[in-house]
């Protein structure tokens, strides 16, 4: 047989294989193009975002499962688009829940002392106030820096709003989850606390008190708070202990700060 | 990877196994056998192109079609061999993305096991 009679053959057969190569190639493209498509409208961050900021653990667990999750690893691991998304969407879950738990307080199991008991010395002057802060600026504090500087009416105002927020956190916790109604309390007091402080502050902690005492209770609720919507085991009595903390700065907010120091209370 | 998700890269996590651990013997997998389809397509590929050569070399003519389906089929065999090496290239890329992704999870670990534990996850 002359190889030279063959060479139409051979070259259909090579032609042949060729074209459906670039058929299966093509297939494989369109295949990637609609699962890139899917991918990433699962990952879309604007509905996260919303359930973020709603803390419903149930709602987040099913955008985490039936949206976030449905996004294939292939896609994932391919795609640098997808790739963004998720990960845009794994930093804000890591930012919401792995808030760190105050170092200046921990969850005391000790009952709360009772009115008249020691409490921590209070300053004789202003001036001594101030300048008994380790982490007040040398140019004075403002109200730009802390809550409880901003003006009478402002932190009534505030006071009244951390109340309805405890109260709203109290019947959840009853009624749904620990994790819904402390999350949900946390979120709440950022958007009604944080904005007040010009954007120094991303997340909430004791530091936007200039009171020793408004911060040992701030870092009281937060370190229940961030532990709860960390994944850890928090009671019912650590959640109620959290609030009461939170309620303490809603009843010692709308007083002076100095005068907040000098008065002899309960703290939570 | 191709039947995976990434609920099932956060359900591995919440476990207490260590995902880092997983994903490594699954990578190590994936490139043993991509491996191995490249060298058995490259070999059917080569075996055929061989079968052709036989059949020029014959004094009595093969058919027209068993020239064209020989062809063909070890030119496709070749192609997929090299695009099974070709995908090799890759996999470390795709190795240390997925451990960037797990790394990310693993922050969030008691969320996750949290979640698997209210039956969400």
């Amino acid at each position: 047989m002359s190889m030279l009679a063959e060479w139409p053959s051979l070259v259909a057969g090579i032609l042949a294989s060729v074209i459906s190569g670039a058929a299966s190639a093509g297939f494989r493209q369109f295949s990637i193009a609609r699962d890139k498509a899917k991918a990433l409208s699962a990952a879309n961050t604007d509905d996260f975002e919303s359930v973020l900021a709603n803390g419903d653990l149930s709602d987040l667990g099913k955008i985490l499962r039936d949206r976030l999750g449905t996004v294939s690893l292939e896609v994932l691991l391919n795609d640098s688009e997808t790739q963004s998304k998720v990960f845009r969407s794994l930093q804000r879950l890591t930012e919401v829940v792995n808030q760190p738990v105050p170092e200046e307080t921990s969850i005391s199991t000790a009952p709360p002392a009772a009115p008249g008991e020691d409490t921590p010395a209070a300053p004789s002057s202003p001036d001594s106030y101030w300048s008994s802060d380790p982490l007040s600026p040398t140019s004075g504090p403002t109200s730009r820096d802390y809550i409880d500087l901003l003006d009478d009416d402002e932190r009534a105002r505030l006071a009244g709003e951390i109340a309805r927020i405890v109260q709203a956190a109290r019947l959840e916790i009853r009624m749904n989850d620990i994790w819904t109604g402390l999350a949900r309390a946390r979120r709440n007091m950022e958007i009604k606390l944080l904005p007040l402080l010009g954007g120094s502050q991303r997340s909430l902690s004791p530091r936007i008190f200039l009171s020793p005492r408004l911060r040992g209770a701030m870092g009281s609720f937060l370190g229940v708070a961030n532990k709860a919507i960390h994944g850890g085991e928090v009671s019912f009595e650590d959640a109620e202990r959290a609030l009461r903390a939170a309620e303490f700065v809603a009843e010692k907010l709308p007083m002076a700060p100095v005068d907040l120091d000098k008065t002899p209370s309960a703290t939570p | 990877m191709k039947m995976l998700q990434l609920v099932d890269l956060m359900r591995l996590v919440a476990t207490d196994v260590e995902p880092h651990k997983v994903i490594e013997k699954a990578f190590e997998w994936e490139h043993a056998r991509w491996l191995e389809v490249g060298k058995w397509f490259l070999a059917t590929g080569a075996a055929g192109l061989i079968g052709l050569i036989t059949l020029f070399a014959k004094t009595d003519p093969a058919p027209r079609v068993v020239i064209i389906l020989l062809s063909a089929g070890s030119t496709l065999a070749v192609m997929i061999g090299l695009g099974a090496f070709w995908r090799v290239r890759y996999i470390a890329a795709r190795y240390s993305r997925l451990r960037a992704i797990t790394g990310e999870l693993v922050d969030v670990k008691p969320f996750l096991q949290l979640l698997r534990k209210r039956g969400l996850l």
